[in-house]
């Protein structure tokens, strides 16, 4: 027999049913409102925790990050950030000097001979380098061009080499890294020198230097030499201190493709007056 | 110290000195590097930084 109590929980369970089923968008609404009122409290109660920032829901805890560490990372993020703005502040200066500096060493005001202002130049931008590159410690840093057999590289100008070194020194084309960035027209970078056999370690060098990063320095069809930089450190220099250095390395390609016609009108200026000379005692 | 020009980093005077060899590359580098304005307004922000930091820290 049927229990007449049984049949009356079924129907009130079915009477719930329908009314949930029928109230279901106005329902899901009503939820809505009280999670809108009630995540701003939420959020204020945490951010206004003093133990830092703790992300809670009721009393359950979703995740926390102290103070401590919060200030920490902020703090770190911000000094990174001003030293990739100060290197960037550097850039800009030394690229409106350089410009500026080329405009005067060229113009009528400039009384020294412009090979000489060409020189003057080249030992600027040298010297800069070094202090614009991301990482901190001692660069050294050397413009290299052909030798007159064009078999390797040698010192044009240099900073942070040794004197007796920048004579001596001739970095074999392509078997040096150098010379490999000066045969294939790229940049080419040693991240550590370590596990490279191209690198080529001067015996009375400074330092151990573990990076390197070589610019070729090309002019239209014609390379006239390779823009060379080491740092101590593996791995020190950025791909924005590539783009740099690939600046630099063009201003250098017009002062180095001056310095070269001058030297031809010199060659030749020489040479006429030989054969004058030679013309006038016959 | 002589004044640089308008938008110049240094003097005539020191441009001059550094073309006829009597200063070398890396004291001009030097001097020109260290007109960096910007420079000056960033290490402002970065002190406040650092007092916000130790203020927080302190408490």
């Amino acid at each position: 027999m049927k229990n007449p109590t049984d049949t009356m929980e079924i129907e009130d369970i079915l009477k719930v049913l329908t009314w949930l089923t029928k109230n279901a968008p106005q329902l899901a609404l009503l939820a809505l409102a009280v999670l809108v009122v009630l995540m701003p409290i939420t959020i204020v109660k945490t951010w206004r925790s003093d133990e830092g920032v703790a992300f809670r829901w009721g009393k359950l805890e979703l995740g926390k990050w102290s103070h401590g560490k919060l200030s920490k990372k902020l703090e770190q993020s911000l000094r990174e950030l001003n030293t990739v703005s100060r290197k960037q502040g550097q850039v800009i200066l030394s690229a409106k000097k350089l410009a500026s500096d080329m405009a005067y060493a060229f113009s009528g005001e400039n009384p020294e001979r412009p090979d000489h202002a060409i020189r003057a130049l080249v030992a600027f931008i040298v010297a800069a380098l070094p202090s614009i590159m991301s990482a901190d410690g001692t660069h050294r840093c050397a413009v290299l061009v052909p030798t007159e057999d064009g078999s390797a590289l040698k010192v044009h100008t240099a900073f942070g080499y040794r004197r007796e070194s920048e004579a001596k020194l001739r970095l074999p084309i392509p078997k040096s890294n150098a010379g490999t960035a000066f045969q294939t027209r790229q940049t080419y970078y040693d991240r550590d020198t370590k596990k490279d056999s191209g690198w080529i370690q001067l015996p009375d060098q400074r330092h151990p230097y573990r990076s390197i990063l070589c610019v070729p320095i090309v002019a239209g069809d014609r390379c006239f030499g390779v823009l060379n930089i080491d740092a101590v450190e593996p791995e020190a220099f950025t791909a924005d201190d590539q783009t740099y250095l690939e600046l630099f390395a063009y201003h250098l390609a017009s002062l180095l493709a001056m310095e070269s016609g001058i030297q031809s009108v010199l060659e030749e200026g020489s040479s006429h007056a030989e054969s004058a000379a030679g013309r006038s005692s016959q | 110290m002589l004044k640089a020009r308008r938008g110049e980093a240094v003097s005539d005077e020191t441009r001059r000195k550094y073309f006829s060899g009597e200063m070398s590359a890396e004291d001009y580098v030097k001097r020109v590097l260290s007109t960096d304005e910007a420079q000056k307004e960033r290490l402002k922000i970065m002190k406040k930084v650092d007092r916000l930091v130790g203020h927080e820290r302190a408490t």
